[in-house]
């Protein structure tokens, strides 16, 4: 069986809408962090793809910039749930309402 | 060969995604979803992209993975703590029901598109190539991105020392 570039999309796709189901669903800081490194990579798995389907090696070349972002992303974020561990002595999302109240 | 080297990394692609999304405990999510990544990257290197198959094992795979897994260490979440943020019912079956939604509508762009061109292995995404493309019509783009960095190093360090 030859792969297709419909073979990398729906993989892409599946990473993609696990990844929304992890931000959705779950309440731990750190794994919906995690959810949203998943959900980038569904995405770069489509840009390269696109990139073959297409010809076009600029493809290649966004994923390299989405890498570069979303690790200093996931350096901030870090800080972030560090800082409101500090704070707050949690992870639980449900806690951090102070802009509601 | 290359169908079956697809299958065996797309399976443990969706399936170490799952356990990232299912486990209770956030380390064996870190632990799945580095093998997720592994995965990907594999993928990248079936569709013969070199250089992303090593930018995403270094960056990827090996530094943002260490730094999650450095801060899960450092919290050192209660057992308790843990259960009680695991999945719960009603919240996955509204999250699925999106996720089926984002699926069909899709999968009925795609099957309206009328397919793609098949996927081209002369394309080399080789380091010199990608460079090649990266300091000629990406140039600015790239400083962008060290700048870009250089304000995250200074935000993770004033997060990390401030009292709030």
């Amino acid at each position: 069986m030859i792969i297709g570039t419909e073979n990398y999309l729906a993989v892409s796709l599946l990473l993609f809408v696990i990844g929304a189901v992890g931000v959705l669903a779950r309440r731990n800081l750190l794994v919906v962090l995690m959810s949203v490194e998943l959900m980038l990579n569904g995405a770069n798995l489509a840009f390269a793809a696109f990139a073959r389907a297409r010809g076009v090696l600029a493809g290649d070349v966004i994923v390299f910039f989405v890498i570069a972002v979303a690790a200093a992303e996931a350096a901030v974020g870090l800080a972030i749930v560090v800082a409101l561990f500090r704070k707050r002595g949690t992870v639980n999302l449900d806690r951090f309402t102070s802009l509601h109240q | 060969m290359e169908s079956v080297l697809f299958w065996i990394l797309s399976v443990v692609a969706v399936a170490s995604a799952v356990l990232t999304v299912s486990r209770s405990n956030p380390l064996a999510s870190a632990l799945s979803l580095t093998v997720c990544l592994v995965a990907v990257a594999g993928l990248f290197a079936t569709l013969s992209a070199h250089f992303l198959f090593i930018i995403q094992l270094l960056v990827y795979a090996g530094a943002v993975m260490v730094l999650v897994i450095y801060v899960i260490m450092l919290l050192n979440l209660k057992e308790r703590e843990m259960k009680a943020l695991g999945l719960s019912g009603p919240r996955v079956f509204v999250s699925s029901l999106v996720a089926v939604f984002v699926v069909a509508l899709l999968a009925r762009a795609q099957s309206g598109s009328g397919g793609f061109d098949p996927v081209s292995p002369v394309l080399d995404g080789s380091a010199r190539r990608v460079a090649e493309i990266i300091f000629t019509s990406y140039v600015y783009p790239f400083e962008v991105v060290s700048i870009l960095l250089l304000a995250a190093v200074v935000g993770v360090v004033v997060l990390g020392m401030k009292k709030f």
